[in-house]
């Protein structure tokens, strides 16, 4: 047992051993990534980030971004030869269209029905009217409501699963703002699956899904904007997520004010006027198309009718928000961060 | 001795060396923001309670008592520490009692008879995102 | 007259293991670095291993955590399993360490190698009842301290082996 004989072996063995930590010390930290790519469609910035290797992490977002884009094309009615533009132009005859969008429009009905007609896809007459889908927006005249009113009927909208058409009377007129961006992150998450991605993530326009956790042990965080405070979350409430989608419908996305009274783009399809007990209603369910659909339905049918909407729904969570007070459904507790 | 010997004492004592200092070397280069740093506190059931350091800088300190398999837990966090007040009598060792107060993120409580685990995170100040 | 000796033998190491268990519990590592230990009761494993072979020396080491529990009233309990897989995964690796690298590794080596399994095992179980990977933070300190507890366990049990009268070596 004697001690240190030979210096130089001695220094031999420090270096081996000192490239040996630091490959172990390298090795570490080599752990997948987060890619993200943000786009603008849809009239909103959509963004994917998906965590894998580089390679099959790119391509699957570029997958993810075309299909969704190509959905986008189809359901927006401003495009012109667009299916939902084929099915606003049909003057009444049936417009041929796939089995997806025939369950798509299906979903929206089933909805329309479940919120007693708070959301309502054929409401395009009364946002044309009020002039949210152009730039040029004003408060209408109370005639000019009623007329269009009658043109607003979601139980007209009529679809044939067997021969695949939509018919919808030559008056009335669809719009999928309330559930496209839904529908779109499904399809994306749908392409992500499918390219065998195990954690991503959709942002479109505000509403979210998620796929998995970020990193082990480390859901998704997710705030939820305070509508009067722009660029602020409610801190108190970040949600965790590893599955599941959150929605956000709010009086502040899109709206004007006239005489000092405030106009939002959420507009009561029964009424015909902008619905404004709430700031901002969000919603999580499984998938985002639900998220998207309920967050407008329940904006739309107010506080207490709200509340109950989302209580009567499983898997289906809420967070409201009004003048001073807010509200969350005992189930978001667990997602709370 | 050997060279064997001497060969894994070096090894063993440069591993633990680099993972002793690198996530030291992290926080060096985040630095230590107190405002983002929250005490967790989990119980064996996986539940977690959480305390925002910030909210500790206070007259008296926060008491919070954890029930555990072997009995009640006492934890105390003030002036942005956090330690194991009282282990219940059960305890025999003790372990986590004698840990002391940690006021920083790495170092952690563990009472592994009472199941209960402490630690500092810093509070990830970045979103994923925001629903809107 | 052998075997009333081994028994004996056994016995003692068994009854000094103890004692060093109750000693090392006195002196508060712990303030140093939480849950470490000296390990000094792997004296006795690593003389019972050399001097009994794997039999004796798992002998030994049953007996000491066996009886350290009950005398210590922890028996059963969470520190008992601790205690358990420590001693267990120290005791393995410094069997394998003496069966096959005998010739590479002196006492010393040997014992290090089981310092640091031991505080590996130990912590290992310990993920297990807390499921929290944070516990795994303090590996690296427990591993540092292990170098010099093990130097300090090799070299004692050198000296007590080359100190042994001839009658208790041949034993086996």
């Amino acid at each position: 047992m004697e001690f240190p004989g030979n210096f130089r072996k001695y220094i031999f063995l420090l270096v081996i051993v000192i490239i040996f930590g630091l490959f172990i010390f390298y090795r570490l930290p080599a752990r997948k990534e987060i890619y993200a790519e943000t786009r603008f469609f849809m009239d909103t910035t959509v963004t994917v980030k998906v965590v894998g290797e580089q390679k099959m992490a790119e391509r699957a977002i570029e997958q993810a971004f075309k299909t969704m884009q190509e959905w986008a094309g189809r359901l927006d009615r401003f495009n012109s030869g667009s299916t939902v533009w084929r099915i606003n132009h049909s003057g009444g005859e049936g417009t041929r269209v796939d089995q997806e969008l025939l369950i798509l429009l299906k979903k929206g009905k089933d909805y329309a029905a479940l919120s007693k007609g708070a959301f309502d896809p054929t409401v395009a007459p009364l946002v044309d009217l009020w002039g949210f889908g152009q730039d040029e927006q004003r408060v209408p005249r109370v005639g000019e409501i009623e007329r269009v009113l009658s043109r607003i009927d979601y139980e007209k909208l009529s679809l044939d699963f067997v021969n695949h058409q939509v018919f919808l009377p030559a008056f009335m007129e669809i719009d999928l703002g309330g559930m496209a961006k839904g529908f779109i992150i499904d399809k994306g998450i749908e392409t992500l699956l499918a390219l065998g991605v195990e954690s991503a993530y959709i942002n479109a326009g505000g509403n979210i899904r998620v796929l998995g956790n970020k990193a082990p042990g480390h859901p998704w965080r997710i705030g939820i904007r305070k509508p009067r405070e722009p660029g602020k979350i409610f801190q108190r409430y970040i949600l965790a997520l590893n599955r599941g989608s959150l929605a956000t419908s709010g009086d502040y996305e899109r709206y004007f004010t006239f005489n000092g009274v405030r106009y939002s783009h959420l507009l009561d399809p029964r009424t015909g006027y902008p619905a404004r007990e709430m700031q901002s209603a969000t919603i999580y369910a499984e998938n985002a198309l639900e998220a998207d659909i309920l967050s407008t339905a329940v904006f739309v049918s107010g506080w207490d009718e709200g509340k109950r909407l989302i209580e009567s729904l499983e898997g289906v969570e809420g967070f409201l928000v009004r003048e001073n007070e807010v509200w969350m459904s005992k189930g978001l507790e667990k997602y709370l961060y | 001795m050997t060279f064997y010997d001497k060969f894994l004492i070096i090894s063993l004592v440069i591993i633990s060396v680099i993972f002793i200092i690198s996530p030291l070397a992290n926080i060096l280069v985040e630095g230590n923001n107190l405002d983002d740093q929250v005490i967790i506190i989990q119980a064996g059931d996986g539940s977690r309670q959480k305390i925002p350091l910030a909210d500790t800088y206070r007259e008296e300190p926060v008491i919070i008592k954890v029930a555990g398999p072997i009995g009640v837990s006492i934890i105390e966090a003030h002036n942005g520490r956090v330690r194991l007040k009282e282990a219940p009598p059960e305890d025999p060792e003790k372990i986590c009692e004698k840990t002391g107060w940690i006021d920083r993120v790495g170092p952690m409580i563990i009472c592994v008879p009472n199941q209960i685990s402490i630690w500092i995170e810093a509070k990830e100040s970045e979103l994923d995102g925001v629903s809107w | 007259m052998i075997r009333t000796r081994k028994t004996v033998v056994i016995g003692l190491l068994v009854a000094m293991g103890l004692i060093l268990h109750f000693v090392e519990s006195m002196i508060p590592m712990t303030a140093i670095v939480p849950g470490a230990k000296l390990g000094l009761a792997n004296i006795v494993s690593l003389l019972g291993l050399v001097l009994f072979g794997f039999q004796g020396g798992f002998q030994i080491l049953a007996l000491r955590i066996l009886l350290g529990a009950l005398l210590a009233g922890t028996f059963m309990t969470i520190n008992f399993y601790l205690s358990i897989a420590g001693g267990l995964i120290s005791f393995i690796s410094m069997f394998l360490a003496y069966r096959f690298f005998q010739d590479k590794f002196s006492l010393v080596g040997i014992s290090v190698v089981g310092a640091a399994f031991h505080n590996l095992g130990q912590i290992i179980v310990a993920y297990f009842i807390i499921a929290n990977p944070g516990i795994f933070y303090y590996l690296p300190y427990l591993v540092l301290l292990a170098v010099p507890t093990g130097i300090s366990v090799g070299l004692v049990t050198y000296f007590t082996l080359r100190y042994l009268p001839g009658a208790v070596i041949s034993i086996n």
